[in-house]
C-alpha cells in the first residue's frame, strides 16, 4: 500500500550492459553507449537542461576525458547523499562503469562497430504524464540577467478555480531548463505574494523569502535537472483551495547571455479526497549565529516522534555555507537508523529524496540532524569576501539549516496528535528566531512588529503589547502595527485605546483592508452598525477575498434589517469559509425575511446537522408548522424541533419555545395540546412582561381555540 | 558585428580586402619567438594571423568552446576585458580549438554571447600549442615580440566544476596585462584554469598548401 507512490514515470527503456572480456579494446558502440544512456543522456541531448549532449558519438568522443574527470570526482551525474541510504532512483555509476569509461578514454575513444551499439533511447515528448488536467503559465516570461550570480525568482502563477481540487501529480516544465537550477512549487493560499509581485517591475520577485506561501500539505513538490515527475497518486493527492495562487521559485544561474523564461506547471486531478495524508516534520535551527571565519560551526537538533510513522523523503535544506550533513532516527530499542549522509553540500545540486522502501519508525523514535558550516574564506562557495558574521534567515546571504522529514501516520487517525506535538515546538523555534532578528536590528519596527505578532499567537498578550509598541515608536506610520497592536488591546479588554489605534491603522495606510475589517469589528460591537458596515464594506472592496470582512458586512446589514444587501456578502463569505455556522444562520434568516423561507430551511438544517443551535432550531420549526403553502409545512418535523427546543430552553427563551411548540402542535390538528402549550406560555411572557409576545400569542391562541393552525403570512414565498 | 570583422584590434583599423589571403601574410616583427607565422580563419571566414597584425603593446588570445558553459558565462566578463583593455593597446582574439567548428557556427555563437572581438578557428591546434592552452577557457598574453607571457586563468571564480565563487578573488589575466603595460614582472601562468578539456578534441591534420578546411599559410 505504501510503496503504492513511489514510482517515476518510465521514461526511458533501455538493455542491461554487456560485460566485456579484459583484452578487448573499450569501444562506444560495444560499451559505453549503454552507460551513457543509461545515467546522462536524459539530460546531456539536445535541447535538454545540461549545456552539451552525449548522445552521439562524436559529442561523447570530444568529451572523453572530461567523462572521466567528472565520474571519478562524482561531480556528475549529480546526486548529493553517500550510497546505502536506500533512496529511489539514485544516480550512481557503478564502479565497473567507472573503469569502462577511464579505459575508453585512454585508449582513445574508439567507435567500435556502430552496428554494436545498442537502440537509443526514446523519451516522451511533451507531458510526461499525459495531457494534464490544467495547464498553468505566466502571464508573460521573466528574462534572467546575462551575469551576475545566481539569482532566486518566485513567479505567481494565477490559478482560474472556482472549487477545491485534489492533486495528485504535478509535472513542472521550467521553460528554460539551460537556466533553472531547481524549482520548487508552492501554495499562496491568501494570495499575499501579488502584493510582493505588484512591487517589482519584472514578472515575479526576488530572493528566498516567500512569504506566507508553503509547500502543499505534507509534500514537496520541485523539479531539478534528470528529473522527472512522480506518477499519478490518488491516495496521497493534496488540497489545492479555490482563489489559492501558486508561488513557483526559481534557482537561476545565468549562462552569459539573456534568458527568457516562460516555465509551465501541468496539474493532475483526482475525484476523491486522499486516503493517506503524509507530515512534513522540520528539525533543525532558525537561530544560527556563524562567526566570521568560523571554519567548523555545528548545528544539532532532534525530535522525538509521539506516534508510529513511515518515514517516505527526506529534503535537506541550507544556503551556501553548509559543509556536510547528516539525518539520523534513534530507535526507542538503541538501535540507529542512517536516513542522510552528505559529505559535500552543493546548494546548486540540492534535491529531495524518497526512500524505495518506507522506512519504519515506532513512537518514542528520536530523530536528529547534524550540518557542519563553513564561514571561512577557506570555503569557495561562501558568497561574501572577506567572510562577514551570517545569521539565520531567509535571504541568499543569510544561512538557513533545515531537515524536513516527509512522514506517514501509521495510523491516520492520529495526525493531528502529530500535528498538535510538532508544531507546539516547531513554534518555539519560529519564535526564538523572531527574537534572534531583533537582537540583530533592535532599530527595525519590523523585527519588533514580527516579535510582537507571533507572541500575540502565542497568546503571550503582555509581551507582544511591549513589542508592537517598541515598532510603532520607532515607525509611528507602520499601519500593520496599529492593526495588531489594537487587536492585542482588544484581547485584553482596552477597546478605546484599540479604536484609536484601528483608526490610526486606516489612516496611515486607507488600503489595509485588515485595519478597516478591525475598526468594524469594534465598531459593531459598541453597536454602531451603521459605521461598522461602513469599514466591513471597505475592507471587503480592497479584498474580495477577505472572509472576515464578508462575514463582518453581511452580519452587520442583518443586524440593520437590510436583508437583502446582507446575502451577498453572506454568500461571499461561506463560500471562503464554508464551516462559518453563524453566516450559515445569517443567511438563512436573510432568505426568511425576503420571502425564501424554503431555501432558508436548508441553511437552519445545515447549522443544526453540525451542533445544537436553539435559533435554528426555532427558525426551522416556525416555518416548517406556519408557513402559508401547506406544502412547504411539515409539521411532523416542526414538531420533533419544537419539542427538541422546549428541551433546550432557559427561562428567558421558554415562552418563545411554548409559542412554537403551540404551533406546531397547531399544524399537527393536536388543537387541545396547541391551546395548552400557548396558554403556558402567555402566562411566561406576561410574567416577563413581554408586551409583544403577549398580544402575538393572544391571537394564536384565538386561532387554536378555533381548531384553526396558525398561518405567519409573512413568511409568503414571492 | 561589422566592427568585429577584423578583430579587436586596437586601432580599430579594418581589412581593405577581407576575404584575400593576401591580407594574411606574417609580418617581420611578428615572427620573433615562434618558428612560423600562421593565418587562420575568422569567423567572417577570412585568414587572419593575429601576430602579424598586432600593432600594439600586447594580445590576447581566450581560448573558448561553443558548447562549453564554464566558457560561456565568461562572455559578460570577456566583454568587460575587451572594453576595458582594448582602449590601452591590447588586441583581442578569441580562439575556438573545436575542428568541427565552422565559421558560420562561430559567428553565430560570437552573437549569442555579444562577444565584442573577432573568433579565429583553430582546428589543428596550432595557437593552442603556442598558448599552452589545456582548457576553455583559457587566456594567453603575448607581448609585441610575439613571446607568451602568461597563460592561465582569467580569474579564480571557478574553483573546480560546478563550484563557483559569487564573484572571482584574483583576477590573473587583468593583472598580467596591467603588468605588462607598466613595465613590471608578472607570474607566466596561474593555478590550472577549470574548464573542458581541449585535449578531448583530437586535432584536425594539417594540409599543406591549402587554407581549406584547415587554414594553414606558410611562409
Amino acid at each position: 500500500m505504501i510503496t503504492l507512490c513511489l514510482a517515476t514515470v518510465a521514461v526511458v527503456a533501455l538493455p542491461m550492459v554487456g560485460s566485456r572480456a579484459g583484452g578487448e579494446a573499450v569501444t562506444y558502440a560495444g560499451d559505453v553507449a549503454a552507460i551513457l544512456d543509461r545515467h546522462c543522456v536524459l539530460c546531456h541531448r539536445p535541447e535538454q537542461s545540461a549545456p552539451f549532449s552525449l548522445a552521439d558519438f562524436e559529442s561523447a568522443k570530444t568529451r572523453a576525458r572530461q567523462i572521466v574527470k567528472v565520474t571519478a570526482s562524482g561531480f556528475m551525474p549529480p546526486w548529493l547523499p553517500e550510497p546505502g541510504l536506500g533512496f529511489a532512483h539514485e544516480r550512481r555509476l557503478t564502479t565497473a562503469e567507472l573503469e569502462t569509461l577511464k579505459r575508453w578514454a585512454e585508449e582513445g575513444a574508439l567507435e567500435g562497430d556502430p552496428t554494436l551499439r545498442p537502440a537509443p533511447p526514446v523519451f516522451a515528448l511533451g507531458w510526461h504524464l499525459g495531457e494534464p488536467d490544467l495547464v498553468l503559465t505566466l502571464d508573460e516570461p521573466y528574462t534572467l540577467a546575462a551575469d551576475g550570480t545566481d539569482v532566486f525568482r518566485n513567479l505567481v502563477v494565477k490559478v482560474p478555480l472556482t472549487e477545491s481540487r485534489f492533486v495528485c501529480a504535478v509535472e513542472l516544465r521550467p521553460g528554460n531548463p539551460k537556466v533553472v537550477h531547481h524549482a520548487v512549487l508552492f501554495v499562496d493560499k491568501n494570495r499575499r505574494a501579488r502584493v510582493k509581485d505588484a512591487a517589482d517591475p519584472e514578472p515575479g520577485f526576488g530572493g528566498m523569502d516567500l512569504g506566507e506561501a508553503q509547500s502543499p500539505d505534507g509534500h514537496f513538490v520541485g523539479w531539478t535537472p534528470g528529473r522527472v515527475p512522480l506518477a499519478r497518486c490518488e491516495e496521497r493527492a493534496w488540497e489545492l483551495p479555490a482563489g489559492a495562487d501558486l508561488l513557483l521559485q526559481l534557482h537561476l544561474l545565468p549562462s552569459g547571455k539573456p534568458e527568457p523564461i516562460s516555465p509551465q506547471i501541468g496539474l493532475y486531478f483526482s475525484k476523491a479526497p486522499p486516503t493517506q495524508r503524509p507530515f512534513l516534520l522540520r528539525i533543525g535551527s532558525q537561530t544560527m549565529e556563524i562567526p566570521a571565519g568560523e571554519a567548523s560551526y555545528v548545528v544539532e537538533d532532534h525530535y522525538t516522534l509521539p506516534i508510529d510513522v513511515d518515514v517516505l523523503g527526506i529534503y535537506p535544506h541550507a544556503h551556501y555555507l553548509a559543509r556536510q550533513m547528516s539525518g539520523e532516527a534513534l530507535l526507542p530499542d538503541g538501535a540507529r537508523q542512517r536516513l542522510l549522509t552528505i559529505r559535500d553540500w552543493d546548494f546548486n545540486w540540492q534535491d529531495e529524496y524518497q526512500y524505495a522502501q518506507p522506512i519504519a519508525l515506532p513512537a518514542g523514535t528520536q530523530l536528529s540532524m547534524r550540518y557542519v558550516f563553513d564561514n571561512s574564506s577557506g570555503n569557495p562557495r561562501n558568497p561574501t569576501s572577506p567572510p562577514v558574521r551570517v545569521t539565520a534567515g531567509a535571504r541568499s546571504t543569510d544561512e538557513m539549516a533545515d531537515l524536513w522529514i516527509q512522514v506517514l501516520p501509521k495510523d491516520a487517525a492520529q495526525r493531528p496528535l502529530l500535528e498538535r506535538d510538532f508544531l507546539r515546538r516547531d513554534y518555539k523555534q519560529h519564535l526564538a528566531s523572531l527574537e534572534l532578528a531583533v537582537r540583530e536590528d533592535p532599530q527595525s519596527a519590523i523585527a519588533h512588529h514580527d516579535l510582537g505578532l507571533a507572541l500575540y499567537l502565542a497568546g503571550q498578550d503582555e509581551p507582544a503589547i511591549a513589542s508592537l509598541r517598541r515598532a510603532l515608536e520607532l515607525d509611528p506610520k507602520m499601519s500593520s502595527a496599529h492593526n495588531n497592536l489594537g487587536i492585542t488591546l482588544v484581547r485584553v479588554g482596552q477597546v478605546d485605546e484599540a479604536l484609536r489605534h484601528f483608526e490610526a491603522a486606516v489612516a496611515c495606510d486607507p488600503q489595509n483592508a485588515n485595519a478597516h475589517n478591525s475598526l468594524g469589528l469594534v465598531l459593531r460591537d459598541r453597536g454602531e452598525l451603521e459605521r461598522a458596515a461602513a469599514s466591513f464594506q471597505r475592507a471587503a472592496e480592497l479584498d474580495p477575498t477577505h472572509a472576515s470582512a464578508q462575514r463582518g458586512l453581511g452580519g452587520a446589514l442583518v443586524q440593520l434589517g437590510r436583508w437583502s444587501a446582507a446575502e451577498k456578502p453572506l454568500r461571499r463569505a461561506l463560500e471562503l469559509e464554508p464551516s462559518w455556522l453563524d453566516v450559515e444562520f445569517d443567511l438563512g434568516l436573510a432568505l426568511e425575511m425576503t420571502h425564501r423561507a424554503g431555501e432558508a430551511c436548508a441553511h437552519f438544517r445545515r447549522v443544526l446537522a453540525q451542533k445544537k443551535d436553539p435559533p435554528s432550531a426555532e427558525r426551522l420549526a416556525w416555518i416548517l408548522a406556519t408557513h402559508p403553502d401547506a406544502a412547504r409545512r411539515d409539521p411532523a418535523d416542526a414538531l420533533r424541533w419544537a419539542r427538541n427546543l422546549s428541551s433546550m430552553a432557559t427561562d428567558e427563551s421558554r415562552a418563545h419555545a411554548l409559542d412554537i411548540l403551540a404551533a406546531a402542535q397547531a399544524a399537527s390538528g393536536r388543537f387541545p395540546a396547541a391551546v395548552a402549550s400557548a396558554e403556558k406560555a402567555l402566562q411566561l411572557a406576561r410574567d416577563r412582561q413581554d408586551a409583544t409576545l403577549v398580544t402575538a400569542i393572544e391571537q394564536r391562541l384565538a386561532a387554536y381555540r378555533a381548531n384553526q393552525p396558525w398561518s405567519d403570512a409573512r413568511l409568503a414565498e414571492r | 558585428m561589422a566592427a568585429c570583422l577584423g578583430g579587436c584590434r586596437s586601432s580599430g583599423e579594418l581589412p581593405t580586402t577581407p576575404n584575400t589571403p593576401s591580407a594574411a601574410p606574417a609580418s617581420s616583427r611578428a615572427t620573433e619567438g615562434t618558428d612560423v607565422a600562421v593565418a587562420f580563419l575568422d569567423e567572417t571566414g577570412a585568414p587572419r594571423d593575429p601576430f602579424a597584425t598586432m600593432n600594439g603593446p600586447g594580445l590576447v588570445l581566450i581560448f573558448i568552446r561553443n558548447d562549453c558553459p564554464i566558457s560561456n558565462r565568461y562572455a559578460p566578463t570577456i566583454q568587460e576585458l575587451v572594453r576595458s583593455l582594448r582602449p590601452r593597446g591590447i588586441d583581442f582574439w578569441l580562439v575556438d580549438p573545436d575542428p568541427r567548428s565552422s565559421c558560420e557556427e562561430v559567428r553565430a555563437h560570437l552573437q549569442e554571447y555579444a562577444l565584442p572581438c573577432g573568433a579565429l578557428l583553430d582546428p589543428t591546434h596550432r595557437l593552442v600549442a603556442r598558448a599552452d592552452a589545456q582548457v576553455t577557457p583559457q587566456a594567453a598574453l603575448f607581448d609585441r615580440t610575439g613571446r607568451l607571457r602568461y597563460s592561465g586563468r582569467i580569474d579564480d571564480r571557478f574553483v573546480d566544476f560546478g563550484v563557483a565563487r559569487a564573484k572571482a578573488t584574483t583576477h590573473e589575466l587583468r593583472d598580467a596585462v596591467e603588468a605588462l603595460l607598466e613595465g613590471r614582472d608578472f607570474p607566466s601562468s596561474s593555478a590550472p584554469a577549470i574548464g573542458c578539456l581541449i585535449a578531448d578534441l583530437a586535432p584536425a591534420a594539417p594540409v599543406p598548401g591549402t587554407s581549406s578546411p584547415s587554414p594553414e599559410a606558410r611562409e
